[in-house]
Parts: C-alpha cells; sequence; structure tokens
C-alpha cells in the first residue's frame, strides 16, 4: 500500500512511544478512524506514523492511554510550506511578481505593423506616426483603447492613400497594426489622350459598335494581333485632321485550344482529416484564447465562424470566435472511363467558368481520347468578344501632327 | 483447518469471508477489526497481535502470530497486518 493512496499525500509525521496500554491506544485510534501506518509493537513500546491532520488526536489518545510519545520525522507537502512559511522574501517576491506582471499588462510594451504585402519603410513611420498622436505609444495605457483604435484607423486610411484596409488591435500589451495596402490601379489613358484602337489578339470581326474614331477594319475583316482596327485620325470636312480619342467595341471571332487530363487512378489529398477546433473570447477588437499553446495544424485546411454570446436571449457585447482546422489526407482513387468523363466535364466548366467568363463561348468542339493511364480531353473553343485595345498616339514632335 | 473453515465453524456464512483475508502468508486484511486486545514484541521473534473482530455479529478474537508484524489502520474498522505471519487461530472469550 503506497502512501500517495492511503490518504497521506500532505506528508507523515513518525512518532514512537512507551507505556503501559499500547493495544488500547491502537484501538482508540483505530476507532476513531485515524489512519495507522508502520505501527510496529515492541517491548512495551509502539512506533509508527500518522498523517499531521491526525497526530493531534494521536497525542490527545496517547495521554488517555498513559503513553508517552514523541513526534519524529516529518515528511510531506505541509511541513514543506510550514518552513518556508516564515520567509518574508518569498512573500514580497512572488507580490512583486504580481505587480510587474500586472502593470506591464495595463502597459503597451510593443507595437508591431503586420501587412501580408509591402510597407514602405516611410509608410510605416507614418503609421507609427499617427498611432502615436491617437496616444498609442509604448507605455501609453492598454486600458480602454477603442476610441484611439478607431481614430488611429480612420486616419491611417484617409492620410495614407495606399492604405485598402487598417485593423488596430492590442492584445495584451502588444499593439498589433494590420495594414493591408491596395492593388495599384493599372495605368489607363486620359479619357481625352488621343489613341488607337488596335486588336489584343488576332481575330476574324463579327460585329463592331463606334462611338468615336475612324472605322478601319470592317465586319468580316481578319485582323491580326496589334492590328489596326479603329483611327483616331479624323479629317474633318475641310480636310483638316483632327486627333481624337478613338472609342468602340470591336467583337472578334477566334479559336483557343484547350486540353484536359483525368488518370483512372491518382492519389487526391482532401481535407478529410482529423479536426481541431479552437475558441476565442471577442470583445470589440480585442479577442482572448481560450485554450493554451498556439492554434495552428500543419497540413490542414482552415474555417471560422464568429457567434454572439447571448445571455437570456439578449446579444451580448461578447462573441466566441471558434476556428476549425481539418487535416488533409491521400487517398487513392481508382476511376471508370465514366467517372473519368465527368470529372473532365467538371474540370471543363470551372475552366470556363474561370477564365472565359468575360467572353462568348461560341462553339465548343470536343474531342475525348482515351490514353493508356487516362482520358484527354481536347477542346476548340471558338469565341467572341472585345479585342479593341487603346493605343496612345505618340506625337514625334511637339506641334506637329503625324500619328503612330 | 484454513482460516476460511474455521471462520464457518465459527458461524460466519461463506459470503462474509472476505471481511477477512490472507494472502500468501504475508498479508491479512480484517475489514470489521473492532479493536487491538493485546500485542507483543514482534520485532526481532515470533510475536502476536490480537484482534477483536466482529464475525457473525459476534466479537472473536483473531489471534496473529509472526515475525515483523506491522499494523496498518486505512480508517475505522479496517485493520492491515503484514510481516511473515506464521499462524492466525481463534481465541474463545
Amino acid at each position: 500500500m503506497k502512501e500517495n493512496k492511503s490518504g497521506l499525500r500532505f506528508g507523515s509525521v513518525e512518532f514512537s512511544g512507551y507505556g503501559a496500554f499500547p493495544e488500547r491506544f491502537a484501538t482508540e485510534l483505530i476507532n476513531c478512524g485515524v489512519e495507522l501506518r508502520r505501527v510496529r509493537f515492541g517491548d512495551g513500546t509502539i512506533s509508527g506514523a500518522v498523517s499531521p491532520a491526525d497526530y493531534w488526536e494521536t497525542a490527545r489518545t496517547a495521554r488517555r492511554c498513559g503513553l508517552r510519545i514523541r513526534a519524529g520525522k516529518r515528511r510531506g507537502l505541509y511541513f514543506t510550506a510550514l518552513r518556508y512559511s516564515r520567509r518574508a522574501g518569498l512573500y514580497v517576491g512572488f507580490l512583486a511578481f504580481v505587480m510587474l506582471t500586472a502593470l506591464s499588462g495595463s502597459r503597451i510594451q510593443d507595437i508591431e505593423i503586420v501587412s501580408s504585402g509591402t510597407v514602405t519603410a516611410a509608410q510605416r513611420s507614418q503609421i507609427m506616426s499617427i498611432l502615436g498622436e491617437c496616444g498609442l505609444s509604448e507605455g501609453s495605457s492598454a486600458r480602454r483603447l477603442e476610441n484611439s483604435t478607431t481614430a488611429a484607423e480612420r486616419r491611417i486610411l484617409l492620410e495614407i492613400p495606399e492604405t485598402a484596409w487598417v485593423d488596430v488591435t492590442c492584445v495584451g500589451f502588444r499593439l498589433e497594426a494590420a495594414v493591408e495596402m491596395g492593388t495599384p490601379a493599372p495605368e489607363m489613358l486620359d479619357a481625352d489622350a488621343p489613341c488607337n484602337l488596335v486588336a489584343s489578339r488576332a481575330a476574324a470581326v463579327v460585329s463592331h459598335v463606334v462611338r468615336d474614331g475612324v472605322l478601319v477594319t470592317e465586319t468580316g475583316s481578319g485582323v491580326p494581333e496589334g492590328g489596326l482596327l479603329v483611327s483616331g485620325t479624323v479629317t474633318d470636312a475641310a480636310g483638316n485632321v483632327i486627333l481624337k480619342h478613338a472609342s468602340a467595341e470591336v467583337i472578334g471571332e477566334y479559336t483557343e485550344t484547350r486540353e484536359f487530363f483525368v488518370p483512372y487512378k491518382e492519389t487526391l489529398r482532401l481535407p478529410e482529416g482529423e479536426t481541431a477546433e479552437y475558441r476565442w473570447l471577442v470583445y470589440g477588437d480585442d479577442e482572448y484564447p481560450l485554450f493554451f499553446g498556439v492554434a495552428a495544424m500543419e497540413d490542414s485546411v482552415y474555417s471560422e465562424q464568429t457567434e454572439a454570446v447571448r445571455l437570456f436571449g439578449k446579444e451580448t457585447p461578447l462573441k466566441i470566435r471558434t476556428g476549425r482546422f481539418t487535416g488533409y489526407v491521400s487517398r487513392n482513387v481508382t476511376r471508370s472511363a465514366d467517372d473519368c468523363l465527368a470529372e473532365l466535364s467538371r474540370q471543363q466548366a470551372a475552366f470556363e467558368e474561370n477564365f472565359y467568363a468575360g467572353q462568348e463561348v461560341y462553339s465548343c468542339e470536343k474531342t475525348a481520347v482515351p490514353e493508356q493511364d487516362g482520358i484527354r480531353l481536347r477542346c476548340v473553343y471558338t469565341l467572341r468578344g472585345n479585342i479593341a485595345k487603346e493605343q496612345e498616339i505618340l506625337l514625334s514632335q511637339p506641334g506637329s501632327q503625324g500619328a503612330e | 483447518m484454513g482460516l476460511k473453515e474455521a471462520l464457518t465453524a465459527l458461524g460466519e456464512a461463506p459470503y462474509q469471508h472476505t471481511t477477512v483475508t490472507l494472502r500468501d502468508g504475508a498479508e491479512l486484511i480484517a475489514e470489521n477489526c473492532a479493536g487491538v486486545i493485546s500485542c507483543t514484541d514482534s520485532r526481532e521473534v515470533s510475536g502476536e497481535i490480537v484482534l477483536k473482530i466482529r464475525c457473525a455479529g459476534e466479537d472473536r478474537l483473531m489471534r496473529v502470530q509472526g515475525t515483523g508484524l506491522t499494523l496498518e489502520s486505512g480508517g475505522a474498522y479496517g485493520v492491515r497486518i503484514t510481516g511473515s505471519i506464521e499462524a492466525v487461530s481463534f481465541l474463545s472469550l
């Protein structure tokens, strides 16, 4: 019988004694429910061990039974704690630790700017300066920051035109400014800059709507890539040459060939493995993890949802965010010919949805070719779409009217 | 006569025999011990511990003889004796 199973987890006190009635002493202790350990009877003597909580009862019983007992070795957590309980340094150190933790948690100790894109050094400096002006600097209080963070977010968005999204959050003693920059606008000619319209690809013109400029390539004509479709150089009735911003919609017809292949046997990685869920308590801009460690799982797909916390049917400002990681697993798939065709059809539909959304699929000639390890689908698309592309008219010399 | 036969002879029903268990001559557990009646020095030489156990509604005395006998109590009425147990017998009051 080990001591940790015997109720003596908090230590034991060994005792030894002598007297007239050791057996009566043992009987009374047993009847009192005292846990006796290693009791040995000698020649008018008795020795054993009891738990610290039972020692006073043991001593009283010994006096009643005419025994003189004496405490021996004391073991266990109770006596270890008792030994250090008079050391004032421990209390001072503990209090200092608590105070330091409380103080450091109530002040901003670190500011970090995070972005999935690129934030230049000048932009970082400007963001830090805006945060400072909004009262968010190292050493400032980390309590009730909601107004300051909102003001900082608005100012960053207004003062740095490249920013598309800003979120300033204080987690513990760390202030995190998540800044995402917008995609730069593509180069576009001014609406009044003189330009021609050229073919963005080789095609046959099937229709056109010219709003400004002179149509050069008529319907039914073929045009190579870069060929002139609508000219911005216009001659008026008096014979004067005017440069205009050509504007038209020229629909061209062209073909493209795509191939899709689906094997009979394939190893797929599917998100059907074990799942791990993590929860955060969200209050305003702050979120507190309801778990220990880091919310991460290798080789997995992540999804999350946020639910409001309700109390007696009413929404509270608290929210619970649940993040779920689902691990990928490898599965060997064997397909029949029909399965391969169905998968090819799915791939083709996905391709058309992703790449041909802005064009009209006029016709599609499909040829399925069975191969040794799968089926290959060859699609010859006939597409129709706007092939007009602006090309600026560059003037060779200032004041001249030559056009490129 | 074994311990269980002795208990049966004393009037204890067979299903109550688990109240006293003797294992390998090294451990005796009595779940219904009412007290320690007497004891002798068993540290170096053979000695004895006499227990009062409640058996079939009556108190009986059980003598446990052996060397290096150690008594432990897990609470009220539960007693365990370990050591080199040489003999267990019942005494009449």
